[in-house]
């Protein structure tokens, strides 16, 4: 890489830290403040004395907290030495910190709008282990942050190279782009968003506002009366569905446009990086090494569309980090199939054979759903509630459904190296993840699934756990001993 | 303690060292003892908190109400110390060549397995009623979650500390 830059010698981040630093204080007090603007606007009196020290307080607080950030900006000095990345920062109690480049998980940039202004990223860098050895750069220039990435990756792949076979086989290119989510496709994406996670946004919002707004001292319940009562028809109800829905739509659309413009996915030398983002363009890159497993998954509008959502999941500390998640949306099967050869070269996902599941899969689920559904319907009745009875028919109806699609899809694969396991009951997600990388394995048997001489295996990964569900108990054995003689005989690093 | 050997061998299917086959190493039998009091002792404090509340709430104490708590008290306290003691049985636990197997649960049976080379740490844990009993507790962790932990609860805590030396040992090989 090109040493341009000296890490061996203390230095500072660079001084657009400063700005952000006080962006971020703006921000904070801006948001405390803004409900007592509204009030002001709406024309009433000034919220009283109370109210306003604890804001005051607030203000107080938060320009404290930069003062103290701002002096620690300038008392932290980082450099590296000995294959490890040292922090030395305090005014009174000098405190060094120093972070083993083997420790670190990962290092993600992030750039909002002021930081592209300056051509500077923020960096953050997670480390595994339960201890807090986190550490957030406020501002680093970005050819510096590249320079330190790619010094701290390469000495870190540099004593783990007999480990992967993948890093080997993949010829030495720096980084090629794998996928890119043209302005057409982005709005495709955006279209077939979950938009229920969008309702749910609303009413959050709105919740807030209401929150907000009685915390400042409005009383809402005084323009209650303004509403119209007599409103309420089948009419009025469907225009508002409709209004909505749209909305949400729309929530969604602008979501996605702003979390995943101009996408660009890379493979890299060792790895995989994704850079998307509007107005905060985000940059998260992932080792093969320290990806666990890949999934990828439709609805039914994406499966109309012909794209999945891909999920690369690295380990993590934690076991269902969102952060260390790289989501590549929109992509199509045949581009997850480039991903796969290049991630698991080995790997042919043609020889994958379908499982399936045992019937009673369905079954038992049915059975008890029904007979509780049939105790809960019939109490309904009994108690002439003839609205819920119908819905409860209905939700009945529905989970009878969805059990039986998701039986259908259910399937899976242990193809000599690699774990397969597909479902879904609407849309469909498919899970892929090298034996070697799972931690440990348990067989479950519930007195029916004795019965039926079934049993269920969970395979624990360090993100996340992958179910079989129902399959008969000699296959369950069977598998387990596959996976622990796998586990136990490969001498690839999980991570 | 007892370590089995095994081989590892070819990849054919059928040849491969079975999670069923080894005899599971039973945990001590204080150990149901201690299960027993254990659940004794929330029961107890279950009827103490309930008569408590019968001086505040007098409702509580009408015979209708008391009776049906007092019988499914009793239902409950003798099921669960029936299970306790009938699940001991179940409960067990196999040393291996290149894992750790555990095996658990009368009703809902588990074997769960871990792999030596997948061993983040060890610890060994002795709360006051393992003292009282001499047992202590091992928990083996990986990376898989805390749900993929092995909890082994009712050694001898000499045999804790023999297990845990052995799977130290055996993650450094083998890791």
């Amino acid at each position: 890489m090109d040493n341009l830059f000296d890490f061996s010698i203390p230095s500072r981040q660079s001084y657009v830290a400063v700005l952000i630093i006080i962006f971020k204080t703006v921000r904070i007090i801006f948001s405390r403040i803004w409900p007592v603007i509204i009030v002001l606007f709406l024309g009433k009196s000034d919220p009283d004395d109370e109210e306003s020290y604890f804001l005051a307080g607030m203000i107080v607080l938060a320009l404290l907290v930069m003062i103290i950030s701002l002096i620690n900006y300038f008392y932290t000095y980082f450099f590296v030495q000995d294959e490890a990345l040292h922090l030395r920062k305090g005014v009174f109690t000098r405190k060094s910190i120093n972070i083993p480049f083997e420790r670190i998980q990962t290092i993600n940039f992030e750039q909002n709008l002021i930081h592209s202004m300056f051509d500077v990223v923020s960096l953050k860098i997670d480390t595994a282990g339960s201890d807090q050895t986190e550490f957030e750069f406020y501002a680093l220039s970005k050819s510096k942050a590249n320079a330190l990435r790619n010094l701290i990756l390469e000495q870190k792949t540099g004593d783990s190279a007999v480990a992967d076979e993948a890093e080997e086989i993949q010829p030495v290119q720096t980084e090629s782009n794998i996928f890119s989510l043209p302005l057409g496709r982005l709005m495709k994406v955006g279209l077939s968003q979950n938009h229920l996670r969008s309702v749910g946004l609303i009413m959050l919002f709105f919740f807030w506002i209401f929150e907000k707004l009685q915390e400042a001292g409005v009383a809402i319940e005084e323009y209650q009366g303004q509403i119209p009562q007599d409103d309420f028809s089948v009419q009025f109800l469907f225009f508002a569905a409709i209004f909505f829905l749209a909305i949400s739509v729309l929530i969604s659309m602008f979501r996605t446009i702003f979390k995943y413009f101009n996408l660009r996915f890379i493979r890299t030398e060792n790895g995989f990086k994704i850079i998307s983002g509007l107005f905060t363009r985000k940059e998260l890159a992932a080792t093969d090494q320290k990806i666990q497993i890949i999934l990828w998954a439709d609805n039914l509008l994406k499966k109309q569309l012909k794209y999945v959502d891909l999920t690369l999941k690295q380990a993590s500390s934690e076991q269902i980090n969102q952060a260390d998640t790289i989501k590549v949306p929109g992509i199509s099967i045949q581009e997850v199939r480039r991903v796969m050869e290049r991630l698991y070269p080995e790997f042919n996902p043609d020889l994958i054979v379908p499982k399936k599941v045992s019937k009673k899969y369905f079954h038992r689920f049915a059975s008890i759903i029904s007979i509780v559904g049939l105790v809960v319907i019939g109490l309904f009745i009994y108690i002439s509630e003839w609205h819920y009875s119908i819905f409860a028919v209905f939700l009945v109806i529905v989970l009878l459904i969805s059990r039986y699609l998701q039986y259908k899809k259910l399937s899976y694969d242990l193809n000599l190296e690699m774990l397969y396991l597909s479902g879904g009951a609407w849309g469909s997600r498919t899970t892929l993840l090298p034996i070697y990388k799972i931690q440990g394995v348990r067989m479950n048997q519930s007195p029916y699934q004795r019965k039926h001489n079934l049993a269920s295996l969970s395979c624990f990964t360090a993100s996340g756990t992958i179910k079989i569900p129902y399959i008969s108990k000699s296959e369950a054995r069977t598998l387990m001993n596959q996976i622990l003689f796998k586990v136990e005989s490969s001498k690839s690093r999980w991570m | 303690m007892e370590e089995t050997e095994f081989e590892n061998p070819e990849i054919s299917v059928n040849d491969l060292p079975d999670v069923e086959a080894p005899v599971y190493q039973h945990v001590e039998k204080s150990y149901r003892d201690l299960s027993i009091l254990s659940s004794s002792l929330i029961f107890i404090f279950l009827l103490v908190v309930y008569f408590a509340g019968g001086l505040i709430e007098n409702l509580l104490l009408k015979p209708v109400y008391m009776f049906s708590f007092l019988l499914t008290w009793a239902i409950a306290f003798t099921a669960t110390v029936v299970l306790s003691y009938y699940s001991w049985r179940w409960q067990g636990y196999v040393l291996r060549e290149h894992d750790i197997l555990y095996r658990t649960g009368i009703f809902f049976r588990s074997v769960t397995a871990v792999s030596f080379n997948r061993v983040q740490h060890c610890e060994i844990n002795q709360g006051p009623l393992d003292r009282l009993f001499d047992l202590a507790e091992l928990t083996v962790y990986t990376a898989g979650g805390s749900e993929s932990d092995l909890n082994l609860r009712g050694l001898n805590p000499e045999v804790a500390h023999k297990i845990k030396e052995v799977i130290l040992r055996k993650t450094t090989l083998d890791g």
